[in-house]
């Protein structure tokens, strides 16, 4: 039987646009807009350098097509992205600079929310991850 | 800016202290989930780039800290749109 195991991560609307706390690699937490449009998660460049993040050596390079431009950017690995209670191992993430405009150090992406059931509740600016585990 | 005194407090009354700005906070505690509810400010400034070496000079002296750098207003410009 399965069960779903709701988190309720409280975020912040911002003209529309939904942010949460996200903790990157254990220790460094920074505010990232949950983003359903983006194929990977983003992690600013400053940000990156912050935590002390491998960009010399990505994983690889690729373009990235936005609405209105496309770049060529590193993909790195993060040893681990957390959302509130949940928690993403080894997740590829795109490290690009974010317009100064933006007051986020990321994008929250389709890699990591598409581990989960994913909902929102934008009343009340909370994202809802369920996990899926199996009862015995 | 860097903050001598480390008095901790919740984020929303971090927000309050120092609105409009940057902050650096070490935190100390978190909600069940494990967000993050409680800290001190190490450093504050109107520009993200003056919080860089601060934070990476706190990790480097203290292992397994945990910051959270964020800005106190709003995150988005009132007028701006965001379409990515």
């Amino acid at each position: 039987m399965r069960k779903f195991r709701a988190n309720r991560i409280p975020g912040r609307r911002s003209n529309g646009i939904l942010i949460v706390s996200c903790q990157v690699n254990s220790s460094y937490y920074g505010d990232f807009l949950v983003d359903t449009g983006a194929a990977l998660t983003v992690v600013s460049q400053k940000f990156a350098e912050e935590a002390d993040l491998d960009i010399l050596r990505p994983v690889r390079y690729l373009s990235v097509a936005s609405v209105h431009r496309v770049v060529r950017s590193p993909v790195i690995k993060l040893d681990a992205l957390q959302v509130g209670g949940q928690i993403s191992r080894n997740i590829e993430a795109l490290v690009l600079s974010l317009p100064s405009e933006l007051r986020v150090d990321g994008l929250l992406g389709i890699n990591f929310l598409e581990k989960f059931r994913t909902t929102f509740e934008f009343e009340q600016a909370t994202l809802i991850l369920r996990s899926i585990s199996h009862r015995i | 800016m860097s903050c001598n005194h480390k008095d901790i407090h919740t984020l929303k009354e971090i927000e309050k202290s120092y609105a409009d700005q940057w902050v650096l906070v070490q935190l100390t505690d978190f909600d069940k989930y494990g967000n993050p509810v409680k800290g001190f400010v190490i450093a504050h400034n109107p520009e993200r780039d003056a919080l860089m070496q601060p934070r990476k000079q706190l990790h480097r002296q203290i292992s397994g800290i945990r910051t959270y750098t964020f800005y106190t207003g709003s995150k988005v410009p009132e007028n701006l749109v965001v379409i990515l």
